[in-house]
C-alpha cells in the first residue's frame, strides 16, 4: 500500500480528537475525507503533516514509518500540503512563495550564497524558471511579481497549491481546497487535480465541506465523525449510507 | 544590459565613499567609522529580528567579544590584525552557535532572555578577568599593520572599516536573495508552512543567530581600532536593546532600514552633545513616535507621505493588477 494508516489515536488532554482511525490510499487516487464540523479531519491532517505527534498508532508511507518524524523530515519524503486558513508568506511576492517552495531542491549553503558563486546564480536561475512553470500550471500567470497578500482569496488557495507542488511531493494534503471558492473556480481546480493526478502522478488527499464537489473529484470517500472513521466507499456508495446520512443529518426519530 | 543599469546605483555610492575621506575632515571620516561599525551590527540584527523574526539582546556581548578576542589576539598573542579580525568574528559565530542550540530548539521568547543573560554575564567577565581584559581601566589597540605602513590616522582606517562593510553588505543581501534567505522569511511569515516545505526551523534560527554574531563580532574588532582603546561599557545590555531599537526605528526587515538606525545611532550621542545623560530618554521617545506613527520604520516615511498626501487629494489612482 502507498500511504497506510493504521489505528491512529490522538488526545487532547482528555478530549479523544481521533480515534483508531486507519485509511489506506492507493497511489494515484483523488481520496476524500469528509465529516461534520470537528470531526477531527484537520486533526488528521496535522498528524500526517507532522505538527501534531499520535498518541498511538501507525502511518506508513511509501514502505516507511512516519509517524515520528518533523514536518521537514515528512516534507523531504514527499508530503506536502496546504492549509485551511491561508499560511502564504505574505512579505514574499506571489513567486517568491512558490520559489521558497523548492527550499530542498536547491542546494547552495550559506557561504556560496554569500559570494554569488556561478554555481548559486545557474540554480537560482533554474528554480525561478521551474516556479513560473508552476504558476502557470496553476492558472496564476501574469501574478508573478504582486505581493502574494493582493492576491484574491481563491487565488491565494491556488497559490499554495503551487507552493506545495515545488516540493516535488508525491502525494499532496488539500485541507478545504476550494473554501471560499466560486462554482468556475471551483470547476477548474476539479480539472487541476485531474492534471495532478495524470501529469504529475502525484496522490491527493483531501479534506473538504462541499460535498457536491467532493462527490464529482473523488475516487474514494471516508467519513470521519467524533474522530472516528464511520464509512469508506466511492462517491455512490456515500450517498446511500446510512451513517452517513445520520452523521450529517442527525437519526430519525420516531414520536411516541 | 537590464542586470548591468541596476548595479549602477550601487557602484555610484561605492565609488563615493571611496573618495569621501579625501574631500572630509577628520572628525567626519570618525564619524563615518562608527556609522560603517554600527551598520554591520545593525545588517547582522537585521537577518536575524527582521527577516528571521528572532529577538537577540545580546549583540553588544557578540560586539564586545569581537573586540577582545581580535585585540588580545594582537597584544597577548602578537598575532597579525588581519588574522585576529576573522579570528575574533569566527569564535563570536561559535559562542552564538553553543547559546543559540538550547534556546532556538523551542520557539517562543528564550532566545531574548538567554541572550538578555548572557550579555550581563559576558559584560561581567569583561570587567572583572582584570588580567586578560584589564579590567575597567579598558585596553588600549595598536594600530593594525601591512607590511611597512600603519593604519594610524582615522581616513586610512577608512578603508579597512568601509570595504569590509561594504563586502558584508553584498553578501548579506545576497544570502537574504538565496535559498538561506527565503527560509528565514518564510518561519518569520509562517513557522507551520515553512516546516511543512522542508525548513529545518531550528537549523535555519541558529544559521540567522550565527550570522548576526558574526557581523558583531567582526564590527566590534573594526570597533577597536577605530577608537584605539575598547572599555566594558561599550559592551553592555544598554547597547544591545539600543541595537534592537535602532534597527526597529529604521525599519525591520527592509534592506535600507539597517543604515537609517545606524545613522541615527552614530550621529545621536554627538548631536547631543552635553545632554549625553538623556540618551536613552531620547531613544525611547524616538522608538515610542516610530511605532506609533511609523511602525514600519523611517525606511517608510516617503511612502508614508505620499499616502497621507493621496488621503487628502485624492485623485491619482492606484494601477490596477492585471486580470
Amino acid at each position: 500500500m502507498f500511504f497506510e494508516v493504521r489505528n491512529l489515536s490522538v488526545n487532547f488532554g482528555g478530549v479523544r480528537a481521533l480515534s483508531h482511525v486507519s485509511l489506506d490510499v492507493q497511489k494515484g487516487e483523488v481520496h476524500s475525507i469528509i465529516g461534520p464540523n470537528g470531526a477531527g479531519k484537520t486533526t488528521f491532517f496535522n498528524v500526517i503533516s507532522g505538527l501534531i505527534k499520535p498518541d498511538s498508532g501507525s502511518i506508513i508511507f511509501d514502505g516507511e514509518e512516519i509517524g515520528h518524524e518533523t514536518p521537514w523530515g515528512i516534507s523531504c519524503k514527499g508530503i506536502a500540503r496546504t492549509f485551511q486558513n491561508s499560511q502564504l508568506f505574505i512579505t514574499m511576492t506571489a513567486l517568491e512563495n512558490v520559489v521558497t517552495g523548492m527550499h530542498n531542491h536547491t542546494r547552495s549553503g550559506v557561504f556560496s550564497s554569500a559570494l554569488a558563486v556561478p554555481k548559486f546564480r545557474r540554480e537560482e536561475a533554474e528554480v525561478l524558471q521551474k516556479a513560473e512553470r508552476l504558476m502557470e500550471f496553476v492558472g496564476l500567470k501574469g501574478w508573478e511579481r504582486y505581493p502574494s497578500s493582493s492576491l484574491a482569496f481563491g487565488q491565494q488557495r491556488l497559490l499554495e497549491l503551487a507552493r506545495a507542488l515545488a516540493t516535488n511531493p508525491k502525494m499532496i494534503l488539500l485541507d478545504e481546497p476550494v473554501a471560499g471558492m466560486n462554482y468556475e473556480e471551483k470547476q477548474r481546480l476539479a480539472l487541476l487535480l485531474v492534471k495532478i493526478k495524470e501529469e504529475m502522478d502525484i496522490t491527493t488527499l483531501l479534506v473538504e465541506h462541499d460535498i457536491k464537489w467532493v462527490m464529482q473529484v473523488s475516487d474514494l470517500i471516508s467519513v470521519l465523525d467524533y474522530g472516528e472513521k464511520i464509512a469508506e466507499g466511492n462517491p455512490e456508495e456515500i450517498r446511500n449510507n446510512e451513517r452517513v446520512i445520520e452523521a450529517y443529518l442527525g437519526k430519525r426519530r420516531t414520536l411516541a | 544590459m537590464k542586470r548591468n543599469f541596476k548595479k549602477l546605483p550601487l557602484l555610484f555610492i561605492f565609488i563615493l565613499f571611496l573618495v569621501a575621506p579625501q574631500v572630509l575632515d577628520n572628525y567626519f571620516i570618525y564619524l563615518l567609522n562608527l556609522f560603517f561599525i554600527a551598520c554591520i551590527i545593525s545588517m547582522g540584527l537585521n537577518i536575524l529580528t527582521g527577516f528571521a523574526g528572532q529577538v537577540s539582546l545580546g549583540q553588544a556581548a557578540f560586539f564586545g567579544i569581537g573586540a577582545y578576542i581580535s585585540s588580545l589576539c594582537v597584544i597577548k598573542l602578537g598575532l597579525p590584525f588581519w588574522l585576529s579580525l576573522p579570528l575574533g568574528g569566527v569564535m563570536g559565530a561559535v559562542i552564538s552557535l553553543v547559546i543559540g542550540l538550547p534556546a532556538l530548539k523551542v520557539s517562543g521568547y528564550y532566545l531574548a532572555l538567554v541572550t538578555l543573560a548572557f550579555n550581563e554575564i559576558v559584560n561581567l567577565i569583561m570587567i572583572h578577568w582584570k588580567n586578560m581584559t584589564n579590567g575597567t581601566d579598558g585596553l588600549t589597540i595598536p594600530s593594525p599593520k601591512l607590511g611597512d605602513f600603519v593604519f594610524s590616522t582615522d581616513g586610512s582606517k577608512y578603508y579597512i572599516i568601509f570595504l569590509l562593510a561594504f563586502f558584508l553588505f553584498i553578501a548579506a543581501r545576497n544570502i537574504l536573495r538565496s535559498k538561506t534567505g527565503r527560509a528565514f522569511i518564510s518561519l518569520k511569515d509562517s513557522e507551520v508552512a515553512s516546516q511543512c516545505i522542508g525548513v529545518n526551523l531550528a537549523k535555519y534560527k541558529i544559521i540567522a543567530f550565527m550570522i548576526s554574531a558574526f557581523y558583531a563580532s567582526l564590527a566590534g574588532g573594526l570597533h577597536g581600532i577605530a577608537l584605539s582603546y575598547i572599555h566594558p561599557q561599550d559592551f553592555s545590555l544598554f547597547r544591545s536593546i539600543i541595537f534592537l531599537m535602532v534597527i526597529v526605528i529604521g525599519g525591520l526587515g527592509t534592506p535600507g532600514g539597517p543604515f537609517i538606525g545606524a545613522a541615527l545611532f552614530t550621529l545621536l550621542p554627538e548631536a547631543l552633545g552635553k545632554f549625553q545623560e538623556y540618551q536613552e530618554l531620547i531613544y525611547a521617545l524616538i522608538l515610542l513616535g516610530s511605532i506609533i506613527f511609523l511602525p514600519s520604520g523611517l525606511i517608510k516615511l516617503p511612502g508614508r507621505i505620499i499616502t497621507v498626501a493621496n488621503r487628502v487629494s485624492p485623485k491619482r489612482q492606484k494601477s490596477m493588477p492585471p486580470a
